[in-house]
């Protein structure tokens, strides 16, 4: 099984660890993108529409963007 | 990345992993930016239709498709880039990690990024912006980790990978056609 110090570890020894599912999620990239995309449609909401605002929504487009591509690190 | 025990050196080594990402990011932000000029004689309206269409055809694509079947490098980058330092090596891993199109792109958020770049024609600082803020997004992940990570951290990802990577394009697609729209259809 190895060290239970290996980021790597198999998931299969979540029971031997006993990290509950919640603590699991607060580490997640997943609820972090959820936030900024939602911040980002927030902003959306509340911008007048037209001129420099459209960069607000664009810059918070491309950080879920780079999010998504967590499960790849 | 590199296996790296205590804190602080992953820290250090983090520092060096996003600052390579955010210039990686930055680099590929100016490529497309120059890319865009040669885009900017074509109407804004028509520019605008044909980002919604690609847009949603490669976000439907995402969400149909068990991987993503679009064009991209599936090698990896060699841990050998850690034979010159942890410093360097971090620099140089973010550095091809952060530009978006060197190793595996799972998920068709950052196509949707940077076809909104190639059809906004955003000013060149803005493009550069918009690429640094990508690569330095996908430094958080291993910041997330070093922080708040627990063993099996990275086999828990990966049972929702999928998940991740299509609620990143659908999300990037909503907030992207908005800043599209407030930029081109306003």
């Amino acid at each position: 099984m190895g060290d239970l110090d290996d980021p790597d570890l198999p998931v299969v020894a979540d029971a031997a660890t006993g990290i509950p599912a919640a603590r699991r999620w607060v580490a997640d990239p997943l609820p972090l993108l959820l936030l900024v995309a939602a911040a980002g449609a927030f902003t959306v909401l509340l911008s007048p529409m037209g001129g420099p605002v459209w960069l607000v929504p664009a810059l918070f487009g491309v950080v879920v963007a780079g999010l998504a591509l967590s499960g790849s690190t | 990345m590199a296996s790296v025990r205590g804190r602080h050196l992953q820290l250090v080594l983090w520092v060096a992993f996003a600052a390579g990402t955010t210039l990686g990011g930055a680099a590929t932000g100016a490529a497309l930016g120059v890319l865009a000029g040669l885009l900017s004689p074509v109407p804004g309206t028509a520019r605008l239709v044909v980002l919604a269409v690609a847009v949603l055809a490669l976000t439907v694509l995402d969400l149909v498709s068990p991987s993503l079947p679009l064009p991209q490098r599936s090698a990896l980058i060699p841990q050998e880039v850690f034979a010159r330092g942890i410093g360097r090596g971090g620099f140089r891993f973010g550095l091809e990690y952060g530009c978006g199109w060197r190793t595996l792109v799972p998920s068709a958020a950052s196509y949707l990024a940077a076809l909104f770049v190639l059809l906004v024609v955003p000013p060149w600082w803005a493009a550069v912006v918009l690429g640094a803020a990508f690569g330095f997004s996908r430094s958080w992940a291993v910041l997330s980790w070093i922080l708040l990570g627990r063993p099996g951290w990275q086999a828990f990802l990966a049972r929702h990978s999928r998940l991740l990577e299509r609620t990143g394009s659908v999300a990037a697609a909503g907030l992207l056609l908005a800043a599209a729209w407030a930029r081109l259809g306003g």
